[in-house]
Parts: C-alpha cells; sequence; structure tokens
C-alpha cells in the first residue's frame, strides 16, 4: 500500500513538472506565431438595434485606436477585456492569449455604413483591421434572431464576459414600505453569455430584516427580458419575503454567485465563419468550449421603511401587518372542577404571521393555564406570507363556579386601509361544576396543612325554644333601655332623701335629750334637794329616781318604757362604761329603788342616797359622752 | 318617652301571638332537619326569618342545615349571623371553625395583644343587649346593697355591704362600656362572607384594574368602604382591595 501510495505521489509531481515544462514550451510557441488583429461585427443590423463590435487581438498591444463609427452612437466601449486559454486536443496543446475591445453601438439610420480600420501597436509593430461596412436596416427585422444571435454573440465574443452581460439584479416589490409589511425581493440573473450553473451561492444576509424564503422551482426556467433594448436569458435565483423590523433606510447586502460559463475559445478552430462555428460548437466537435467561471455581484439595494403610525396606535398592538382574521374555539363550555379545557385561537391571513408571539389572552385568574403548544400553517409564495397560526392553550379551572374568557382582541395595521383594525374572536362562557366527590374538599385538604377538625362533625342543632325575637331589635339604647336606668336610680335618690329626713330627726331628738340629760338631772337633784329640806319623802325618792332613770334613758337613747335594770346593764355595757361606776350606778340605782318602795326609816337615809346619786351623775356625766 | 315606652309595649303585646305561631314553624324545622330533609328545614327556617323573626339558634340551625347540603358560604353566613346574637355560644363558635376549615382560603390571622384578645373574649360573653342588661341588674344591685349599708346598723353587715356595692359598681362600669363597645360593632363593623367560588380581589372599585388577590367562597371579610356596587373588604391577614358586592353577602 505505501508503496503504490509514494509510487501515485511521484507520478503525480511528475506529471505536474511535464505539465510546467509543456506549459513553457507552448509559451514560447505561441510567441512564435504571428499577430492576428481582427473585427467582429454584424454585417446588417435593424435600425434603432444595438449591437457591438469587438476588435481581438492575441498578443499584448498598446496605443488601441478604436474608428469614429460615423452614422452609429457609440453607447459605450471600448472597454477592454483579457483571457486566455489552454487547449489540449489529441494530446497536442494550444494556448491562446485574446485582447478584445468592445464597443457598443447603435444603428441610428437606415443605409450602409464604413467602419474604418482600428490600429494597435504590438512590439513596436502597428497592426490594422480591414475597414468593413454595417449595413442598417429597416426597423428590427432580425431583432428576434439578434436575441437570440446573443448567443451568437457570446460566442464570438469568446471569453469576454462583461458585466453586461452577465449580472445579477436585486428587484424589490416595492421601493418603500411599512414596517412590518412585507416585501417581494427576488435575485434574478441577466445572462447573454452560455450560462452552464451556478456555485457558492452567497445569499445576503438580510440585516434588519424579519425574511422567509420562497421556494424556487428545482428546474430554473428561463426566460427572455428586454433591458435597454438588449435581450436577456434571465433566470430568478432566489425569492424572499421580507419583513423589516425597524424603520429608516435598510440596505439589502449584495448578492455572490460564481457562475460557471461556457465560452468559445479564439482557438484555431475558429474561422471568422459564425455559422460554421456555431456547427462544430453545437455538434460538440468544437473541442474548443471551455467552462469559465465568473464572479458576479448585485449592487445593494435600499429600501425605504416608514414607520407605523404612532397615533391611534391601540393599547394592545403587537406589530402585525398585513391583513388577519381570528376565530376561537372552546372544545367545552360546561367542565367539572380540575378538569382540562383545549382553547384554540386560529389567527389566519396574511402578513408577518409568524411573529405573532404573545396573544393577550385573559384567562380568569383561578385557572391554571400552560404555555400554548403554537403550529404553523404558513407558507411563503411569490405574493407574500400566507396561512395560519394556531395557538392550542391547556387550561384547568379549580374551583366550580361561572367564568368567562371574554372576547379575545387583536390589532393589526391594514396595509389596504392605512390603518389600524382591531378584530375580536368570540368569547365564552365556562361552567365548572363541582368535581366528583367533593372535589373543593379534596383541594383544600391537600392545600391546607393544619386542617385538625375535618373529620369531625357538627354539633347537632338547638332544640328548645327560639327565643324568637324582631330581627334588628335593641334593646341598648332604647328609651326602654333609659327608661330602666332610670329608675334604680330614682328609687335610690328616694332612699337617700328619706333617710336623710328620718336621720335628720332622729338625730336631733337624742341629740337633745342627750345634751339635755344632765341639766334635767341636776334639776331633778334640785327638786330633791328641796323635798329633803321639807322632809317630803316619797317626793324626794320620785324625784331622785327620774333624776337617775331619764339620765341613762336619755343618754343612752334607750326608750322609758323599755327601762328596767337589764335593759340599762345591757346598755351600759354596749357603750363600754367602766365596771366599777356600773356596778356602782346600779347599786345606786337598787338602793333607791328599795328604799323607796320598802318600809322603815326613809328620812335617815335620804341624804346618803342625795349625796351618792348627785355623785353618780357626776361621774357618768364623764365617762357617759 | 312614655310614648316611645308604650309603642314597644304595643309592639311586644301584638308580636306575641305571632311568637306562638313562629315557635311552632321552629319546632317543625327542627322536625325537617331531623329527617334529613334539609331543604324543607332551610325553608321552614327560612320563613322564620321572612316573619321577621330571628334568634341565635334559628341562625345556628339554618346554618347546621346548608352545612348538611354542603353549602359552606351559606353555613358560614349563618353562623356567623348566629354568632353576632350570641357571641358567647361554644356550639356556634365550634360549628363556625368545622365550616371554615373547609373552605379554600387559609387566611393567617394577624395575632392580637393578649389584653386586646381578653378584653374582646371577655366582651362577647353577651351582646351589646346582654350587657346592657348586666348592667341595669348591676346598677340596681349597686344602690340596694348601698341601701343596705346605709341602714344596717350591724358593722359585719355594712362592711360587707359596702365592698359589695363597690365590686358591683365596677362591674356597672365595665358592663356599660362593653354594652356602648358591642352596641358600636354591630352599628359599624360589617362583615360579609364571599359568595362567589372564586372572586379576585381588585385594586380599586374597577373591573379593569389590577388583580390584588384571590378569595374563595365562604371567605370572610369586613368591609371597610363602600362605593356603588363595590365594597372595600379586609381580610384577617390585612390585607384589603375592593370587591364587587355582587360577590358578597352582608352578614
Amino acid at each position: 500500500m505505501d508503496v503504490t501510495m509514494m509510487i501515485m505521489k511521484i507520478l503525480k509531481k511528475l506529471l505536474f513538472l511535464l505539465l510546467a515544462f509543456l506549459l513553457f514550451l507552448v509559451h514560447k510557441e505561441s510567441k512564435g506565431q504571428g499577430v492576428s488583429f481582427t473585427v467582429n461585427a454584424p454585417q446588417q443590423v435593424g435600425a434603432g438595434d444595438q449591437f457591438r463590435v469587438v476588435f481581438s487581438l492575441n498578443d499584448a498591444g498598446t496605443s488601441f485606436k478604436g474608428p469614429s463609427f460615423k452614422g452609429f452612437s457609440v453607447l459605450s466601449g471600448p472597454s477592454q477585456s483579457t483571457s486566455s486559454n489552454i487547449q489540449f486536443i489529441n494530446g497536442a496543446m494550444t494556448q491562446s492569449v485574446n485582447y478584445s475591445f468592445t464597443y457598443i453601438l447603435q444603428a441610428d439610420k437606415e443605409g450602409t455604413y464604413q467602419v474604418e480600420p482600428a490600429s494597435i501597436t504590438v512590439q513596436g509593430k502597428q497592426f490594422r483591421t480591414n475597414a468593413f461596412n454595417i449595413q442598417v436596416l429597416k426597423g428590427s427585422p432580425n431583432r428576434q434572431r439578434q436575441g437570440g444571435g446573443g448567443q451568437s454573440g457570446g460566442n464570438q465574443g469568446g471569453a469576454n464576459i462583461s458585466g453586461n452581460d452577465l449580472f445579477i439584479k436585486t428587484l424589490l416589490s416595492k421601493p418603500e414600505a411599512y414596517q412590518g409589511e412585507q416585501i417581494t425581493v427576488t435575485q434574478k440573473i441577466y445572462s447573454r453569455v452560455a450560462l452552464m450553473g451556478f456555485e457558492n451561492v452567497k445569499l445576503p444576509s438580510f440585516e434588519g430584516f424579519w425574511s422567509s424564503e420562497v421556494k424556487m422551482p428545482e428546474q430554473v426556467s428561463l426566460h427572455k427580458e428586454t433591458v435597454n433594448g438588449t435581450v436577456y436569458n434571465v433566470a430568478e435565483l432566489k425569492k424572499t419575503i421580507l419583513f423589516p423590523q425597524k424603520s429608516g433606510t435598510l440596505t439589502i447586502q449584495p448578492m455572490t454567485v460564481t457562475a460557471v460559463v461556457q465560452v468559445r475559445t479564439q482557438g484555431r478552430t475558429t474561422t471568422g465563419d459564425p455559422f460554421f462555428d456555431n456547427f462544430f460548437n453545437g455538434s460538440g466537435f468544437g473541442s474548443s468550449v471551455q467552462n469559465v467561471r465568473k464572479e458576479i455581484k448585485s449592487a445593494p439595494v435600499s429600501i425605504r421603511v416608514k414607520p407605523l403610525p404612532e397615533q391611534s396606535q391601540p393599547a394592545g398592538f403587537g406589530g402585525a401587518v398585513g391583513s388577519f382574521s381570528l376565530k376561537a374555539t372552546l372544545d367545552k363550555t360546561e367542565v367539572k372542577a380540575n378538569e382540562a379545557l383545549n382553547y384554540k385561537i386560529t389567527l389566519s391571513g396574511t402578513g408577518n404571521l409568524e411573529l405573532v408571539d404573545d396573544l393577550k389572552v385573559e384567562f380568569p385568574s383561578d385557572f391554571e393555564v400552560y404555555d400554548p403548544k403554537i403550529s404553523n400553517n404558513i407558507s411563503a409564495s411569490a405574493s407574500g406570507v400566507t396561512g395560519n397560526r394556531i395557538f392550542e392553550y391547556l387550561v384547568i379551572p379549580r374551583n366550580p363556579g361561572d367564568y368567562e374568557i371574554p372576547p379575545l382582541k387583536f390589532s393589526y395595521f391594514d396595509l389596504g386601509k392605512k390603518a389600524y383594525v382591531d378584530i375580536q374572536a368570540a368569547g365564552f362562557t365556562i361552567k365548572v361544576q363541582k368535581g366528583a366527590g367533593g372535589s373543593t374538599a379534596a383541594y383544600t385538604a391537600a392545600g391546607k396543612e393544619d386542617v385538625k377538625i375535618l373529620g369531625s362533625d357538627i354539633r347537632y342543632i338547638k332544640t328548645g325554644r327560639p327565643q324568637l325575637r324582631p330581627i334588628g331589635a335593641m334593646f341598648y339604647q332604647t328609651a326602654l333601655f333609659w327608661g330602666l336606668f332610670v329608675i334604680p336610680i330614682v328609687l335610690f335618690g328616694l332612699v337617700i332623701l328619706i333617710w336623710n329626713r328620718h336621720m335628720r330627726l332622729r338625730g336631733d331628738q337624742s341629740l337633745m335629750k342627750n345634751r339635755k340629760a344632765t341639766r334635767v338631772a341636776k334639776a331633778r337633784m334640785k327638786k330633791a334637794a328641796a323635798y329633803l329640806k321639807s322632809g317630803e319623802e316619797e317626793a324626794f325618792y320620785v324625784e331622785v329616781s327620774q333624776a337617775l332613770w331619764g339620765y341613762l334613758a336619755d343618754k343612752l337613747y334607750l326608750p322609758q318604757a323599755t327601762l328596767s335594770l337589764e335593759t340599762v346593764h345591757e346598755a351600759l355595757e354596749k357603750k363600754g362604761v367602766g365596771e366599777a361606776l356600773r356596778l356602782r350606778y346600779e347599786s345606786v340605782l337598787q338602793e333607791c329603788e328599795f328604799i323607796r318602795f320598802a318600809p322603815g326609816d326613809k328620812a335617815g337615809k335620804m341624804e346618803g342616797l342625795y349625796q351618792q346619786s348627785l355623785e353618780i351623775v357626776m361621774t357618768a356625766e364623764k365617762e357617759i359622752s | 318617652m312614655r310614648k316611645i315606652f308604650f309603642n314597644f309595649i304595643v309592639i311586644l303585646a301584638l308580636s306575641m301571638p305571632v311568637v306562638k305561631g313562629n315557635d311552632a314553624l321552629f319546632q317543625q324545622a327542627n322536625e325537617d332537619y331531623k329527617n334529613k330533609s334539609w331543604d324543607k328545614a332551610i325553608a321552614g327556617y327560612g320563613k322564620l326569618l321572612s316573619n321577621g323573626q330571628e334568634s341565635a339558634a334559628v341562625f345556628f340551625n339554618l346554618g347546621n342545615a346548608w352545612f348538611k347540603k354542603n353549602d359552606i358560604p351559606n353555613a358560614i353566613l349563618n353562623y356567623e349571623k348566629a354568632r353576632k346574637l350570641s357571641p358567647g355560644d361554644a356550639d356556634i363558635q365550634f360549628n363556625l371553625k368545622v365550616a371554615n376549615a373547609r373552605i379554600v382560603d387559609k387566611i393567617d390571622v394577624l395575632p392580637e395583644l393578649f389584653y386586646k384578645r381578653w378584653w374582646n373574649e371577655i366582651r362577647s360573653f353577651f351582646t351589646a343587649d346582654g350587657w346592657a342588661i348586666a348592667s341595669l341588674i348591676t346598677l340596681s344591685l349597686f344602690f340596694g346593697l348601698f341601701t343596705l349599708y346605709l341602714v344596717i346598723r350591724a358593722a359585719m353587715v355594712r362592711r360587707l355591704a359596702f365592698f359589695a356595692s363597690f365590686l358591683v359598681l365596677i362591674v356597672f362600669g365595665f358592663s356599660m362600656v362593653f354594652s356602648s363597645q358591642s352596641y358600636k360593632l354591630v352599628l359599624n363593623q360589617r362583615e360579609a362572607i364571599v359568595f362567589d367560588p372564586a372572586v379576585s380581589v381588585k385594586s380599586s372599585p374597577d373591573e379593569a384594574s389590577t388583580d390584588l388577590f384571590m378569595l374563595h367562597e365562604g371567605t370572610k371579610v369586613k368591609i371597610l368602604d363602600n362605593l356603588g356596587d363595590w365594597y372595600r373588604v379586609a381580610i384577617a391577614s390585612g390585607s384589603d382591595g375592593w370587591v364587587s358586592s355582587q360577590s358578597l353577602k352582608v352578614i
């Protein structure tokens, strides 16, 4: 293997060297060949036709001097081009260099015109072409031929492919557009040469645009088109629909294509007779046909993009431009809680459909909404982007009740009306019933953590008397309430009043008696003293007894009727009178009573009793207050 | 005043025979409840209410019937009404708790300071009327005891009567405060139950305004304000917003 590889490599290198050597030889050989300076021009043209006159030189020349072309108007030229050609024919190799000077002329008037010779200097030697005649015919009898003859002209032009023979044009469906409005961009190739194919098609990057490519047929079909009076074979290379994403002047960058062009060399097979040449080339005899690659570039094109009017722009406008219609469907309007619903919105129409992303559907906040599934059914054709975009929402109502999906609103800019248009899809009312088995409660239990008394039941109803009363009846702050409130206050006031009077009454009497007690006692004692002197025993004892008892009664607030030794004893004890005084007072009282009612000498004891009584009243006065 | 008092007596007297019939209605509804015919029971209690009669027992039983029908918002509404008439009733509080455990919204109640809580708990022993009666009784008691203190000469009795009257006077003071507070609460603090399965609370009384939060059926809200068809409500957690009045039923 290695050996064969090695041999192959060496052979390749050898072949390469051989080739280089041969080339060198050929070059030398060609130098030796004679210089030919020829002219190619049609013999007959129609008036008003454009045609080409090509001067060809097979060597490098200087100071080319073209003819004046009297009777014709020179549209362009002389344009110079060079081509070199190497041919292997049956092992023999020929190389040719070709310099050509091309004029594009227009025939103005009928008649026969002579074209003067052109001259060129090659290696110090001047060469001249022959003068020749061109007959200008009336009208354009062979215009068709002339168009078809582009081919022949191309052949005659040989490898000399100028910008006029092969170019790309970028065509816009409109020179200016609104932001978001679709523009169809077509790239066409114009050719007057034998196009074999394309390589390295470099599409421009459409900066500032959102683009959608239009599918082209596999087979590129050629058609004929006249540009500036010249007929070209035209093929559409690419068709793209663009949506400008910003306003201003946007530029579509050039497109580059490497075109493969079949050219005929100005080799030895050239006979100068177009028919003969054609015959050989067409039949494949001519091995002088060669594929040449030429890079062609289109010119950049600008588009003026107008901004959408700011005024009256609806709030929910999302940038949709074109013409649309909206349809909403809901698979069911009655559903149980926790069951899924399908809400489908179909947006169909022409325009930047695919840029519509965010439909502002207002689902009830209690619904669980999943991101919509978006599917497109959009086709981009020469007439624009049309189709529909479907948004499918999966929605799960979580709680029973009546809900509403309001009508979906969608705004777009209508290019026909040059105004914003609002469209609406139908709204829906959804009846959500309780899920099977009280799903609300189940949901609750799942949603809440610290439910403690779920398992237990409520307490039983109240069965006794209902204690009904009128609805809203309030007792507080009613007249009755304040009335009832006043009663105890009034009653209490009365009690206080009565009590005060009673107190005053009772307080005055006793106070009086209390205050008078000593005086009364003293007065009685005085009387008693008088009786003592007069010896009236009975009266004396009555007075003393009354003085003693009366004093106590007044002092102790005792009624006269209840007076007795026991009551006095009790009263004195309560008053906290000293034991000694009490006993003495009692003994004096006892003695008084005893002497008064007992038989015997009363007179003898009168003096002593009087003294004792007087003494005891004085002491009691101090002790009993 | 005398006229008003007279009118009151007349109304009371006139309503007496109706009360008799209503008592029978109540017993009949209870019987329906016993037989598990909730709808009939609900209709029976409803008849009582439409007769212009109410009581804690009626609302409580009505709440029970709704609960048995698995209509939690109605149950809660009636329990709340019952509780308003009889705040201290343990049965009502228990059933209300059971019913509240079945609603969707779980709202974290803002904790109150302990003395405020105690104060409110004590206040909820009676209604405004209960406290009004309590204040009347305590006032009468106070006067009685004070009279006793004045009249009775026995020192022990007098001393006891004095302290008792003093205590009763304090109780009277609290009763007055409680009754006035409860009265104001009944008049001013209006509450409502959410009846829509789900309702969004808005930032302003406008259908197009922002949704603040969601409430679900059975949740109790406090009514702070109303404007046209809208109530400004607050939930126990302290958040507030506007709700369409159609979504609520006032307790």
